[in-house]
């Protein structure tokens, strides 16, 4: 981008003073020359011409774009120069060629209408106000080295030191640049008029507004009404003030743009605070996409492109951090904002906003990691336990009932052969052997929740309730299926649960509530001493461990009337 | 119990159960028709050998999901309308597979697998669904009985009626509680007259009733 110091605002700001102080000259000496012409007459151009001159003086500070602030200059010097050219006349032979100059007014009012609607700015307005421009200036030339009034006796005023010609030609020629001047004003009023119909969008009050002023300085040049001319120019000028003053670059803007590029990355959002920021409500922000490489912009159009890098800096902000392209913010009014606070802001804003994006991809990412390996470990358990459990039923318990088996045969041979001790034996190893299946059998239940695989989760908990050695009430709401996993959880919070009752709460009874809903929620009430810690004790953290793992939380309080423990585990958007 | 030879078909996926269960059953006195390894072989032979089998003898867990075939074999069975008596071996002792199982209806037994060691148990049971009796596992009632969750119902029984209820559940006759009570059949026959009469089971086929009142027993705990 380029570097702008403050040289173009103080050329500005010079320029509007230079063209007040010749405005007020000008009223001050054309009322001195022509006595009798009315005040209204005499004052109607200074007037406008301090008004433009003010109001370029106001732009260059507040939104200085170059054309707008080079076009209201313009007018408020061209409005000076009629009256100096009156208040001349006895003095210097420069006032013909300030009396030619006013024909500029239209074109130059015909660019500030053109850089005040709204939407991209076509060629072809700026091409007609040019060519307008272009025989204004042959106009003034050909005048000036034509026109010698004084020279010729025509009038008691100085004579034209650049008249080249002598009377005849000038008589020749006046005609023609009559019509040359007329020609130049409804060129470049129907040209900025087209222009302003032929954008897209939607053509609003400001637009018929514009239109409308400038064909009031057109008829009103047409037809030497000085007033209707100064009403058209007002208007234009206010409607310029109108748009310049509501889409000025902002501190306010950039502020909201920079703290809503912290928190988030909604391209479209970001796009209208950018936009916002530099005030110019059609900029475009295309991010860098390093997949496709290429530059990309929210709702992007088939025929857009995004704008070429070495486009002018004028209009366009190239982002980028450490060498890598972040994004492209083009202006499409009017130019980017000069003051490079704003762009420098801007630009960290989608620095920032960039960075955070992909920090929180990032972090995403890793949670996401955390949480399945989770999810795996408590996975693989559960299959472990389920694995050594069908060992136990599928092994050792086949091998000690049927040894039993055995041994009631034995036994039963044993008393055809009528040996008692024998008997007694094997009675003896029979019953250690029933104790040794129902050792067995609490051993494979503890491993895995048993009841689950036959019954409901409501059924399961009830049966750990009719286990427990102290009442346990069960309450269950809901009759949403929660799942295997889900209800395997649930299952080991009522057992861890309800084993720390027993071992440590001293508690006289316990209540178990069960929600099966979304989420599923249990919780386990005592009426115990507390002192549940998660922290300290590995049951209650291995169990905050395994509904974390799921996705839910467990919540204990503990306190000298009891212990509450509630586990949450939400629906699983497990792979 | 009857002197009747039951006709057994016993359905187990371990090897070594099944064949000390044919080995049990055939010692005390029963035939074993056929014995399988999943229910899929068991339908099979329900369907080539229609009304031979008098008790199936079914492991709850079998292949292919080791879950609950044998209750589901139960229940599929009912839906047909098939009667016959179905023991089912557990290797836990569950209110809630019993309930299943009971709930199935018909002469149903549940039992747990460690009674096929004590071969009289398991013969005894048998014997019981062959005459159209249903078995609860000791262990599950006196777990049901332990519990300290008992529904009204049950808590208006006496202590004497509960035992009497116990042994019912375990699938007892009136004569076998006496027995085992020590006191007259005719007091026993009085005792079910009150557990029935409190429970507000409706007079009706003696065996029914029964079935009844132990599922109000095994459902207080519901």
């Amino acid at each position: 981008m380029t570097v702008r110091g403050t040289s173009p605002r103080t050329l500005a700001l010079t320029a509007a003073a230079l063209a007040a102080v010749a405005n007020v000259i000008g009223a001050s000496l054309s009322r001195d020359a022509v006595p009798y012409l009315s005040t209204v007459d005499v004052l109607t151009l200074p007037t406008i011409g301090l008004v433009f001159a003010a109001a370029a003086a106001y732009l260059a500070i507040v939104a200085p774009h170059r054309t707008a602030v080079l076009a209201v200059l313009g007018v408020a010097l061209a409005a000076a120069a009629a009256p100096l050219a009156l208040g001349l006349a006895q003095r210097s032979g420069l006032w013909v060629a300030l009396d030619a100059l006013p024909v500029l007014v239209v074109p130059t009012v015909a660019l500030l209408a053109i850089g005040t609607a709204r939407g991209r700015r076509g060629r072809a307005g700026r091409f007609v106000v040019a060519v307008a421009s272009a025989l204004a200036g042959v106009t003034i030339v050909v005048t000036v080295a034509t026109y010698d009034p004084g020279g010729w006796g025509w009038c008691r005023c100085q004579p034209n030191p650049f008249a080249l010609t002598d009377e005849s030609v000038y008589t020749g020629l006046a005609s023609w640049l009559w019509g040359a001047q007329m020609a130049v004003a409804v060129v470049a009023a129907g040209g900025a008029t087209v222009e302003l119909i032929r954008r897209p969008g939607r053509f609003g009050l400001p637009e018929a507004a514009i239109t409308a002023g400038l064909a009031g300085v057109t008829g009103g040049w047409l037809a030497s009404q000085a007033q209707l001319t100064s009403a058209g120019l007002l208007l234009v000028l206010a409607v310029h003030l109108r748009a310049a003053l509501r889409h000025r670059p902002s501190r306010a803007h950039v502020a909201d743009l920079l703290l809503e590029a912290r928190e988030q990355h909604d391209p479209a959002r970001l796009e209208e605070l950018v936009a916002r920021a530099i005030g110019d409500p059609a900029a475009a922000v295309w991010w860098w996409d390093p997949v496709a490489d290429e530059y990309h912009r929210a709702g992007q159009a088939d025929g857009d492109r995004a704008p070429d890098i070495g486009a002018s800096p004028r209009r366009v902000l190239r982002v980028d951090t450490e060498g890598r392209p972040i994004a492209l913010v083009e202006a499409v009014s009017h130019d980017l904002p000069v003051d490079m606070s704003v762009l420098d802001s801007v630009a960290e804003a989608l620095r920032l906003s960039t960075e955070n994006r992909r920090l929180t991809e990032e972090l995403r990412h890793s949670l996401e990691q955390v949480r399945e390996s989770r999810a795996r470990i408590v996975t693989a358990t559960d299959e472990a336990r389920k694995r050594i459990e069908r060992d136990l039923h599928d092994g050792a318990q086949q091998l000690l009932i049927s040894t039993g088996v055995k041994l009631n045969l034995a036994s039963a041979q044993s008393q055809t052969t009528g040996d008692p001790r024998l008997a007694e034996t094997l009675a003896e190893a029979s019953s250690e052997l029933g104790r040794a299946l129902t050792e067995l059998r609490r051993l494979a239940a503890g491993i895995t929740p048993t009841a689950l695989v036959h019954g409901s989760l409501p059924d399961a908990i009830d049966e750990l309730a009719i286990r427990c050695p102290l009442p346990v009430t069960v309450t269950t709401q809901g009759v949403a299926n929660p799942g295997h996993e889900r209800s395997a959880t649930a299952y080991f919070v009522v057992t861890e649960c309800l084993t720390n009752v027993i071992k440590h709460a001293g508690a006289g009874s316990a209540t178990v509530a069960l929600h099966l809903g979304e989420p599923l929620v249990v919780t386990v009430v005592d009426d115990g001493r507390g002192g549940a810690d998660p922290a300290a004790g590995s049951g209650l953290r291995g169990l905050a461990d395994r509904v974390e793992a799921s996705g839910g939380h467990l919540d204990v309080t503990s306190d000298d009337r009891g212990t509450r423990v509630s586990a949450t585990i939400p629906k699983q958007a497990r792979p | 119990m009857s002197d009747h030879r039951a006709a057994v078909v016993v359905a187990d996926d371990a090897p070594l159960i099944r064949e000390g269960i044919c080995q049990l059953l055939s010692g005390a006195g029963c035939e074993v028709l056929a014995a399988v390894s999943d229910t899929e072989e068991l339908a099979q032979y329900m369907a080539q050998q229609p009304g031979t089998a008098e008790v199936l003898v079914l492991d709850i867990r079998m292949p292919p999901t080791h879950t609950d075939e044998g209750i589901r074999a139960l229940e599929s069975l009912r839906a047909q309308g098939n009667e016959v008596g179905v023991l089912l071996l557990s290797m836990y002792a569950s209110p809630t597979l019993a309930v299943r199982a009971l709930a199935a209806g018909g002469a149903t037994g549940y039992l747990l697998k460690d009674r096929v060691k004590d071969g009289t148990t398991l013969a005894d049971a048998v014997r019981t669904v062959a005459a159209g009796g249903s078995v609860v596992d000791p262990e599950v009632v006196s777990l049901l009985m332990a519990s300290r969750q008992r529904a009204e119902s049950i808590d208006r029984l006496s202590a004497r009626e509960i035992e009497v209820l116990r042994l019912m559940a375990e699938g007892r006759s009136n004569l076998g509680i006496s027995r085992s009570l020590g006191i007259s059949a005719k007091t026993v026959d009085s005792h079910v007259e009150h557990i029935l009469d409190k429970l507000g089971i409706q007079p009706s086929a003696d065996e029914h009733r029964r079935v009844l009142a132990v599922l109000e027993l095994l459902r207080a705990q519901g």
